[in-house]
């Protein structure tokens, strides 16, 4: 039998000119969050990299991890800033090739239009950004596989399925196959809206219907709403897309988010901020359980909770955050946990060890995964049978160079490799051998 | 009178004269400015994206950019091309809005009895011809401006077409046209943009090298012989200049020539021409190309200009730079120190002046001192060829108030 091709399901192919002028307010960093303009601009520059990374090198002579951090933060902005998007697919690949040349890389877009309040001079539309990506799709059919990026507040109901129709049902015919240009759809709540917004319910039937699977972010941390209004955004009761005759887990994760946004609201972690404090604010977009009332509407959709929720809620680490003792008080299950919960009551939930893998290097992180891997559905099958490799290209050069990545994962997960990064993906793009 | 002898024009050649040359380190220096943060190739990029963008469509800037053809101009992946000519683009866009069909090209997904999935090719109905496929592109984009005009190009091309002219060649030259004119706002807006960039560097070198413009003049005033060497020196780069610009305007009609000679070769075979002059003719213009190529490495230009204004400078004793016995270090030495510094002084007008200014200033001298700076540091900041035009100006104003020599001697 013909082996299935390896595929990393998990990577970001946007680069500087896609993101909003003030995107580096994504960074918790007061300063940084005071001026990011200023602090981009500085970055932009070659020669302003190369100083800081002199001037880190000297401050740091004793302290060599602190100097590699800085190393590896740069390295992640010398891709964002300089490249174009097929420059940035192809530092990937480089990479991913080594592995099987048929690799396959899922390149996930995200809507940024709407990341900030405010309107952004350098920053192109998200239409531009994917005629971008369908460039890289025409150049590598084969090999790579972009989800389409949805925000409720682009497009909504009828209006958003015709519009993403364009990306689904539009494609190009090589070798005797034909590949549709975008493969699933991403979705990116932390930027500001509910997974379970109303607005998107045709989007879910029409990505039932047509068997688009569906990757979307959970986690704690990562890119945020930047903008100066996050209150708009989160109503105390916002509107949710409910089954036809709700079940009680519906109801339940409904009543929980309530409480969620009400308690956040106490704390008053719902207040707008002129620098784009939002952090803990769009914890309540990224929450799992906001997809209860998805996969209990839309049994047969396929939905990826990527990044297993995040090594922080893989073992818990609160005791060095006060704010997420907090919180632990009154959602006391970690992520990690709740997602594997949910994956043993609906079979089509698939998550992915991207990001993350980049502490399989830390035992604590590393046996709470084999365990999870190993925890069995309720029709008796492994979790791991619904675990897909991603690397999360190129938010990892933070952590990680991509080829130690990979190198760290075939290490510590070579029992589940064959399954990670070979069947599960093939199972899950349902996409033309 | 003999108006050539006037002080007054002799002082004004003599400063014009010296802000012109620091006025090429004004110029060098905003010219690293510009090609060391890629200043040309910004802003161009920020110009063609003002002009391509479409929010009710595209960024066809983005796009545009990302055009294998222009992709390819970039010298290095964030070193953007400095310059695009009406063709190259006029040809990218029209290929990207006709690549918009292409890439738009239907498929649908069959779900096969067995749960399989299969995608299949709807029936092929991309035309062959590109102008036709232009069309698509622009009847498939959302009604907005940019779609207006590219439809407005559409129609011009068709109603002008003949025999001699097809859609496309018609087509492009009206995008060309729009480009080009475009392009001479463009060139207005980064002059705007350049002047403040003069007008700091003017400031750095009316700084670094200390030029106080009131004590220049003072001085101009009173030192005869620093004033006939500045306008000796003053002349004979006038003289120069001259030389230069004819040699251009040489080169220049030369390789019109050799175009000229060239299309009339390409269009008509029953034309004659004297192929042997042509070829002549090319030769000596791609030796004239070829230095020109190598002479515009802009470092090395600068590196060369650099070096012989500096040289320049230092030639002709011009009483400006740092040093611990001219103002304002001199206000800081001890009173023993200052009594040494200008006995040896010829000129007792000016030593006395200087002598006054270095060693025992009042308020008035520091006032005028930081005066002199502001006026340098604005002065510089008009660029080279501006004071390179006056100084020619005034040169000829000299010149022609020159009595010859046979007369003079018959007066005298």
């Amino acid at each position: 039998m013909e082996q299935l091709p390896f595929s990393n399901v998990h990577t970001h192919v946007f680069n500087s000119e896609c993101v909003p002028d003030n995107f580096l307010r994504i960074l918790p960093n007061k300063t940084v969050r005071r001026m990011p303009k200023a602090i981009k601009a500085l970055l932009d520059t070659k020669w302003s990299r190369a100083t800081i990374v002199a001037l880190s090198k000297i401050s740091a002579k004793k302290d060599s991890n602190k100097r590699n951090s800085f190393d590896k933060y740069i390295a992640f902005l010398e891709v964002a800033t300089q490249r174009k998007q097929l420059d940035v697919f192809e530092l990937e690949f480089e990479v991913a090739r080594q592995y099987d040349s048929q690799v396959r890389i899922v390149g996930l877009t995200m809507n940024m239009d709407f990341m900030d309040n405010r309107t952004s001079r350098r920053q192109i539309t998200f239409e531009s950004q994917l005629e971008a990506v369908k460039d890289i799709k025409r150049y590598y059919p084969k090999n790579f596989f972009p989800f389409l990026g949805i925000d409720p507040r682009h497009k909504s109901g009828a209006d958003l399925v015709n519009w993403s129709k364009a990306y689904f049902e539009t494609g190009l015919w090589t070798d005797g196959k034909v590949f549709p240009y975008f493969s699933g759809i991403k979705l990116y709540p932390a930027l500001g809206f509910f997974p379970f917004d109303p607005r998107l319910d045709e989007l879910y039937a029409y990505a039932e219907t047509n068997q688009l699977p569906v990757i979307t972010h959970v986690t704690r941390v990562g890119s945020q709403y930047i903008g100066t209004r996050i209150s708009e955004l989160i109503p105390m009761k916002p509107n949710m897309l409910l089954p036809g005759n709700p079940s009680e887990r519906v109801l339940t994760a409904q009543e929980n988010t309530y409480n969620r946004i009400r308690i956040y609201a106490e704390q008053k972690w719902i207040e707008d901020s002129k620098i784009g404090n939002n952090d803990k604010a769009c914890d309540l977009f990224t929450h799992p359980e906001n997809y209860i009332p998805i996969v209990e509407k839309y049994p047969k959709l396929k939905i990826c909770l990527a990044h297993m929720g995040g090594s922080n809620e893989i073992v818990d680490n609160s005791k060095d955050d006060p704010d997420l003792q907090q919180i632990r008080r009154f959602d006391s299950q970690l992520w990690c946990d709740r997602i594997r919960d949910m994956m043993v009551r609906y079979p089509n939930l698939y998550t992915d060890i991207s990001y993350t893998l980049s502490d399989l290097d830390n035992p604590e992180v590393l046996a709470a995964i084999l365990r999870f891997m190993n925890t069995p559905d309720d029709r008796g099958e492994l979790l791991a049978k619904r675990v897909l490799f991603g690397t999360d290209f190129f938010m990892t050069e933070q952590e990680k160079r991509e080829s130690d990545l990979y190198k760290l994962a075939m290490k510590e997960l070579a029992a589940f490799n064959d399954l990670i990064t070979r069947q599960n993906p093939a199972e899950f793009l349902r996409q033309p051998l | 009178m003999n108006f050539a002898d006037n002080n007054i024009l002799l002082i004004l050649i003599s400063l014009v004269f010296i802000y012109a040359v620091l006025s090429i380190l004004v110029s060098i220096l905003t010219e690293w400015w510009n090609a060391y943060f890629k200043e040309r190739g910004i802003f161009l990029k920020d110009s063609i994206y003002k002009l391509l963008k479409d929010p009710l469509n595209k960024d066809y800037g983005y796009l545009f950019y990302n055009h294998v053809t222009i992709a390819g101009l970039k010298s290095a992946p964030d070193r953007d091309p400095h310059y695009i000519s009406g063709t190259m683009f006029a040809e990218a866009l029209i290929d990207i809005i006709a690549q918009q069909v292409v890439n738009n090209q239907k498929v649908k997904l069959v779900i096969n009895a067995d749960g399989t999935r299969e995608y299949q090719m709807e029936s092929n109905t991309i035309p062959n011809d590109i102008m036709e496929r232009f069309q698509l592109g622009v009847s498939g984009m959302n009604t907005s401006p940019f779609a207006d005009l590219l439809q407005s190009f559409i129609d011009k091309s068709r109603s002008g077409a003949s025999e001699n002219k097809n859609h496309y060649d018609l087509l492009k030259s009206h995008i060309e046209k729009w480009y080009n004119d475009y392009m001479d706002r463009v060139s207005g807006w980064y002059k705007t943009k350049q002047r403040k960039k003069f007008i700091i560097a003017g400031f750095i070198v009316a700084i670094a090298l200390n030029v106080d413009s009131l004590n220049l003049l003072k001085v101009l005033s009173m030192d005869g012989d620093l004033r006939t060497r500045l306008v000796a020196s003053a002349e004979q780069t006038v003289d120069n200049m001259k030389r230069d610009s004819t040699a251009l305007d040489n080169s220049s009609n030369m390789m019109k020539t050799v175009f000229i000679e060239r299309d009339n070769l390409q269009k008509s075979s029953a034309f004659q021409v004297d192929t042997t002059k042509v070829q002549e003719l090319l030769c000596q213009f791609n030796k004239l190309d070829s230095t020109r190529r190598v002479n515009n490495v802009t470092a090395m230009k600068n590196i060369k200009k650099l070096d012989s204004t500096l040289a320049l400078v230092s030639e002709l004793n011009i009483p400006i730079g740092w040093s611990r016995s001219s103002a304002p270090l001199s206000w800081f030495r001890s009173s023993g120190e200052k009594a040494t510094i200008l006995s040896s002084s010829q000129n007792p007008g000016l030593a006395s002046y200087l002598n006054a200014r270095n060693n025992h200033p009042d308020g008035w001298d520091i006032f005028s001192y930081f005066v002199g700076i502001i006026i340098s540091g604005i002065s510089l900041s008009f660029g080279a060829p501006f004071w390179f035009d006056i100084l020619a100006k005034f040169v000829n104003i000299r010149r022609s108030g020159k009595i010859p020599e046979g007369n003079q001697s018959t007066k005298s």
